[in-house]
Parts: structure tokens; sequence; C-alpha cells
């Protein structure tokens, strides 16, 4: 009987609960940036102006849906596409597919997430981030690293509500160094000779490669060629399982070519050269490049490495 | 221990029955609560609640806006955060602090006449409605922070606007009635602890048997035989 009564008094407690209004949760002014369904509408609308683009080999339909430094490089590759047009094909295929989406809990404009998307086509994974600026502006891309298939990123933290945690850039609080650091310390790396051994980061498969690319223009016969890396302001950085960070940073890169007297430069056909700096190069030339690379910055101590990069010429002038 | 109990029992009930009642009786069959029309004295664009005046979810409310007639008018509910970033540049009266059934404090914010897009070229809002001289919009408040905006459209203001709010309580009547009714099965229980009378006895085990009978007293109590008061002739 007593059971019976305890079981009966549990029982219409928990269903007047249930149904009653009740005070809400403590999370205060905040709103999750977007939800999974919200991220796959405004990645529909993504995929489709793309196309677009890819289709004209024209960048203004990404202008509704990109911003900044990957629209720069975009645009970038478009141009020097339409001049391969004169070659090759291009081409224009896309498979896209969000594989995870990771929103933070924010207090106010702008709001962004991150999507990770499986390229198809190339074989690649994109870390995107997608930001909207005010309540009444549109969803834009404004970051786009790339990574191997083979590359395993780190596990990223979610709070009890599920929401991602971010990272103030400029604290170092538990990581190894503070992430806006960590950016500017591959752009001082880049400048640096190889094998200065001052390097507060690894001499990673980024690093190699971007040397390689310099070395090869540095042995053009006739030239000077200068290259300069600079680190630009940090905005996003999300917590990693394991304490550590991964940060979606920006790099501007300017190659500048300075050529003898009594001399010119032929750029090959179809190269980001040959788009930019149209025609025989006489005197000098400069073409700016931005690179976004995801890094990621251990716990503790140990060195931050490039996990995905994605980048371009974004323009350049010469004659 | 048992008085006490007992006294507990029936201080719960008594509450549960309070509750309970004004509930059923607030709410009625329709499981709704109405307060209005209310006037607001604004002469801004927009009115709107602040994010920590609906402190409550789970509850539906129905809000109908009447402004002067021709007057276009939008009644939107949307995440806190979206219309801060919304109305933040804009001339606007906030409700600061609600209690029931209406009693209202506002503040006055000055700024531009314009919002930055018209409200239906937005697409935050979880709830909207627009009318000419009225609209009607309905919403079930979320856990998230919340506000609710009304704004003249097209130009113009909120001068002359009133309102009316509802609220509704889903199967809130009927969970009026279950809380009188536990009250009052509560306040038995209540009754019985306080008499002091056992819910349940042991009878005597029989020479041979090994398990006790356990017999419960429906009837609330037990008969025990009268002690022999008479003397003993020896």
């Amino acid at each position: 009987m007593r059971r019976l009564a305890v079981a009966l008094l549990a029982g219409v407690v928990v269903a007047t609960g249930c149904s009653l209004p009740h005070p809400k949760d403590s999370h205060g002014v905040t709103k999750i940036a977007a939800t999974e369904s919200e991220a796959e509408t405004i990645y529909d609308r993504y995929r489709a102006l793309r196309q677009d683009a890819l289709d004209m080999l024209d960048e203004q339909p990404l202008t509704a849906v990109e911003t900044g430094a990957v629209l720069a490089i975009d645009t970038g590759a478009l141009m020097v596409a339409r001049r391969l047009l004169l070659t090759k094909p291009p081409d224009d295929s896309q498979d896209l597919r969000i594989v995870e989406v990771y929103a933070p809990r924010l207090d106010s404009y702008p709001l962004w997430f991150v999507a990770v998307v499986e390229d198809r086509v190339r074989d690649l994974v994109k870390v995107q981030i997608f930001q909207r600026e005010s309540s009444t502006g549109p969803w834009l891309l404004v970051a786009s690293p790339e990574t191997l298939p083979s590359t395993e990123l780190p596990a990223l933290e979610r709070d009890t509500t599920d929401a991602l945690e971010s990272v103030d850039p400029l604290r170092d609080g538990r990581l190894a160094m503070s992430p806006q650091a960590a950016i500017d310390a591959y752009a001082a790396t880049l400048n640096s000779p190889a094998g200065a051994g001052d390097a507060d980061v690894s001499e990673d498969s980024f690093v190699t490669q971007m040397r390689e690319v310099a070395a090869k223009q540095s042995q053009i016969e006739g030239i000077t060629f200068t290259q300069r890396w600079t680190a630009r302001p940090v905005q996003y950085v999300v917590r990693a399982s394991d304490g550590g960070a991964v940060v979606f940073g920006t790099l501007a890169r300017v190659d500048r070519y300075d050529i003898e007297a009594g001399r010119y430069i032929d750029w090959p056909e179809g190269s980001e050269q040959k788009a930019f700096l149209s025609g025989r190069l006489y005197s000098n030339g400069q073409l700016r490049y931005y690179h976004q690379i995801l890094v990621y910055v251990p716990p503790d101590d140990g060195e931050p490495v490039v996990l995905g990069h994605y980048g371009g010429v974004v323009d350049g002038f010469g004659y | 221990m048992r008085r006490v109990v007992g006294v507990l029992l029936i201080l719960i009930a008594v509450l549960a029955l309070a509750l309970g009642a004004g509930a059923a009786i607030v709410l009625g069959t329709d499981n709704r609560a109405q307060t209005g029309p209310h006037h607001i004295d604004t002469s801004a664009p927009v009115l709107l609640t602040s994010p920590d005046v609906l402190g409550w979810a789970g509850l539906t409310v129905t809000v109908t806006v009447s402004v002067d007639e021709g007057q276009e008018v939008f009644v939107g509910a949307a995440n806190a955060v979206d219309v801060a970033d919304y109305v933040g540049a804009t001339q606007r009266t906030e409700i600061t602090s609600y209690r029931l059934p209406w009693n209202i404090s506002t503040r006055d914010v000055f700024g531009n006449q314009a919002l930055p897009a018209a409200p239906g070229e937005v697409d935050w809002w979880v709830a909207q409605a627009t009318g000419s001289g009225s609209a009607t919009m309905s919403v079930e408040l979320p856990e998230q922070a919340f506000s609710l905006v009304v704004i003249a459209v097209g130009g113009g203001d909120l001068q002359g606007v009133e309102v009316t709010a509802s609220y509704d309580v889903d199967g809130g009547f009927g969970v009026g009635l279950g809380l009188v009714g536990f009250a009052i099965g509560l306040a038995l229980f209540g009754w019985i602890a306080l008499q002091g009378r056992p819910l349940v006895r042991f009878e005597e085990v029989e020479d041979g048997d090994e398990e006790a009978d356990l017999e419960v007293d429906h009837a609330g109590g037990t008969e025990r035989p009268e002690p022999d008061r008479r003397g003993t002739v020896r």
C-alpha cells in the first residue's frame, strides 16, 4: 500500500512537472549559431551558387556566398582558369557533402559555425567556416582550408549543450602558445631561410612545400626573387578535446620579381603569373597570395602543426 | 513523528489544492488565460520585450496587437541575440519587466527611425504575423532567451498601440484538476497519519507456520481485544 502510494505520488509529480511551464535554462542571452538543418540550407545555397560560378568561370555568383580571403583566392583561381581555357577545358564538377557541423553558443553577432565537408571530386576534406556578420546579412564562407582524407582531424570539444567551445585567439591558457602566436610563428618561419633553427613551429609539409615553391622561383635566371609572409589577425579558434586548439589562420604572401636591366620574362601559358602579369615583364612584378591554414596547437608543450591549407594568387601587377 | 508527517502532508495538500484549483479556475476548460487589451505609451516604431521578461518556457503565448486603422503592423518572436542585433540602432520602447496579470515597466531607447531591413526579409523569426490595424501571433516560449517584437511597418510609429495577451497551457485545466485530486489523496494520507493509526498490522504467527501473514487494514484501524479489567477471584 505504501509503495503504491509513493508510486502514485511520483507519477503525479512527474506528469505535472512535464506539462507545466518551467523557468528557462541558465544560458543567458545566447544562441547556438546554427542547427544542422540550418547549416544544410545554408550549404545548399552555397553549393548552387558555387556551381554557377564554376559553370560561367565568373566570380560574380560567389560574391553572394563568400567573402574575405576565401573569395579573393577563388576569384584569383577563376581568373587563372579563364586563361587556362585557352589550352584545356576547366573542371567544373563538384560533389560537396557536409559530414559534420560544429556550432558555438554566442552572445552576439557575428555568428559562425564550422562545417566539415567531403569534396568527393577532388578527394579532399574541407574544414569550412560560415559567418553571418549581422542579423540582416547573408551567411558567407570565410575560411576553407583543405585536408587530405588521410589527415586525422582532432576531435573538437563540445559543451553540455552540444555547442562547440571556442578559444580566445590571443590567450595561451593550457596551450603551447596562443593561436595568434602560432600563426605569427608560421609567418616568421617562412620568412627565415630553411634550417635557421629558430622556428617555434614544426617544419611540416606546408612549410616544406612553400619553401620548394620559393626555391623554384629563385632559380629563374636574371631576376632577384624575394618572398614576404605576414600573418593576419586570427578570428576563429576552437577547442580540441585533448585541451589543444584548432586555429583557422590566414597568411598573406608577396612574391616580388626584380629583373636585371636588358632582360625580360615570358611567363608560361596558363600559369598564374601569365594570368596576372600578362605579357612580358621587363622591370619588376609582384604577385599577392593568400594562404588559409588549419593549425593544431597542442596543449602544454609541443609544436603547432599545419593540418590543412587552401591558397592561391589574389592579385598582381608588373611592367 | 507520525503527527509531524501528517501535518506536513496536509500542508502540502493545501498548497497543491490551491495551485490546482487556481490553475483550473484561471485557465478554464479552454486552457487559456487572457489579459488586455492594454495600452502601452510609446511613440517609437518598435516595441519589444527584454530577454529576461519572458523567463519561462513551455507556455504558449498569443499576442494581439492593435494600432491605428490603416497602419501596417508586424508582430514576431525570435531569439534575443537576433532581435538585439536587428533593433540595436533603432528607436524603440522596451518592456523591461512584466508581472501577471499585467504590470509592466518600460524604457525608451533613442535611435534611427528605420530598421536595417524590413521584418519580412529576415529568416530567423520563430513566429510572425502581419496585418493592417492589427495582427495576432501565437508562439510557444522556447528554452532559449527570447523576445517578442512589434514593428510599425512602412514608416509610422506605434502610438496608440494596444496589446492583448493570452497564455495557453496545453492540458493546464486537466493538470489543475489532477493536482486537486492529488491534494485530496494526500490530505487523506495526512489525516490518517495524524490519527496515529497504523496502516498495516502483523498477526501473530501460528505454531508451525514459518511465514507471517501480512494483513492490510483497509478500514484504517484494527480491533484489539479489550484488556480484562475485572478482578480475579482466587
